[in-house]
């Protein structure tokens, strides 16, 4: 993923690109959970807390708006 | 058939500080295959004299170094017109556009057409001067002080606090920590380049350029921005990424129309977390990098030969795609010892002749 203004680039994990997909895909960030668990096979509290901890570092990264952490 | 059309670039060598010049003739040669290029060089060991590929030079010629002074040059150019169908300069480097700017009326009459800026906007940019320049425009720089004595430098960089930069008026930089190293650094730069001497304060954060060219009115017609990725120990430029970051741009816009600049330009900004980017150089030519934008659809040493020649329908040269990467890479140059020989007697060289026969050129 690359900042196009500051130029930072970072590596995204599997489950980080397909969030971030879905995200520009115009996807309902409440929903994101739902897609997570159900594409990669896992259990919902995982999906949650994987989805929650990528959209926090989105946030502080200045990506998607929102309250930084 | 038409004759080719003829240009002659400087700045040609290709070591560990590079200059534009081989950069240049790539670019151009790109969009002008059958082109003329006549290479203006300081030193037989300039080594895009020995490219046989894309870069390459037709002829060249040895001109005085810029130290001896705008008459000098003018009789040198005066002889290589008489061999040379020059209809266009590009200079590309710092040290040697005074001399050009004070002899082009006659290279004009001559026939010879280059894109140059103002004399006052030249000193506006120059390194002594830019922080009043920024000053006077309300754009954010690091402190710089100019002195041509050591004991004022050591003043000013006490003022700053170390580390500071030690630069030279035309090239060179160096971080110091101690009055003792900054002593000795000036006496080293201002041996080679002469004073003033720079000192300035030492930010931390990452280089972002662009690169132009702006056309009579100050306006820019096109250009390049990348954040550095890979950097010299010289802080020289061997990778970047291009950005799209609007407030770069706009401020490049604002500079260049503020110096009422006109022809190449590279940009320097340095940004820290949490402040705005601040103006670190300003370059009065097209930076080494210039073939890399060449590449993606935006060729301004072409774009420069159009507006010298006044094409009737010029090209428009794409906007860069944020993303996009470029990696310098070196490759070693086959020569014959005879074209150095040629060249450091007699001065000028055309290719070919004494060129090695090389796997590539069978």
């Amino acid at each position: 993923m690359l900042n196009t203004i500051s130029g930072d680039f970072f590596r995204l994990t599997p489950t980080a690109g397909f969030i971030l997909r879905a995200l520009i895909d115009g996807k309902d960030p409440a929903g994101l959970a739902d897609l997570v668990e159900r594409h990669f096979d896992i259990d919902h509290s995982r999906a949650i807390r994987d989805v929650e901890l990528f959209l926090s570092e989105l946030r502080s990264l200045g990506v998607i708006a929102g309250p930084r952490p | 058939m038409a004759a080719p059309l003829t240009v002659a670039v400087t700045g040609l060598h290709s070591g560990d500080n590079p200059q534009p010049g081989a950069a240049v003739i790539r670019s151009l040669r790109r969009r002008i295959p059958d082109i003329r290029i006549v290479g203006l060089s300081y030193d037989p060991l300039e080594s895009a004299l020995y490219s046989h590929g894309i870069d390459r030079v037709d002829s060249v010629y040895l001109l005085p170094f810029p130290i001896k002074g705008p008459e000098v040059l003018l009789d040198r150019m005066r002889y290589i017109l008489k061999k040379e169908q020059l209809q266009i300069l590009i200079p590309c480097l710092d040290s040697e556009l005074s001399n050009f700017m004070t002899i082009y009326p006659e290279l004009e009459r001559r026939g010879v057409a280059a894109m140059l800026p103002t004399r006052s906007a030249l000193d506006m940019r120059a390194k002594e001067n830019l922080a009043e320049f920024c000053r006077r425009n309300s754009f954010g720089g690091p402190k710089t002080f100019a002195a041509h004595d050591v004991s004022k430098l050591l003043q000013y960089a006490g003022e700053i606090g170390y580390p500071v930069y030690v630069k030279g008026k035309y090239y060179e930089a160096w971080l110091v920590d101690t009055p003792a190293d900054l002593v000795e650094k000036f006496d080293s730069i201002s041996r080679i380049w002469g004073t003033p001497v720079l000192v300035q304060e030492a930010l931390v954060g990452e280089e972002f350029d662009v690169l132009g060219l702006a056309d009579e009115g100050g306006e820019i017609v096109g250009h390049c921005a990348i954040r550095k990725l890979l950097r010299t120990r010289a802080g020289k430029g061997f990778g970047g990424v291009v950005i799209n970051d609007p407030a770069v741009t706009r401020l490049a816009r604002q500079i260049i129309k503020a110096l009422g600049w006109s022809g190449p330009f590279e940009i320097e900004f340095l940004k820290s977390a949490g402040r705005p980017h601040l103006l670190f150089e300003i370059n009065p030519r097209f930076p080494t990098w210039v073939d890399f934008p060449s590449q993606i659809g935006c060729n301004l040493p072409f774009r420069l030969v159009e507006m010298i020649v006044g094409a009737h329908n010029p090209t428009t040269p794409s906007n860069c795609d944020a993303g996009q990467m470029f990696i310098r890479h070196s490759i070693d140059l086959v020569g014959d010892i005879a074209e150095l020989a040629k060249l450091s007697s007699d001065g000028e060289y055309a290719a070919g002749s004494l060129a090695p026969k090389t796997e590539a050129s069978t």
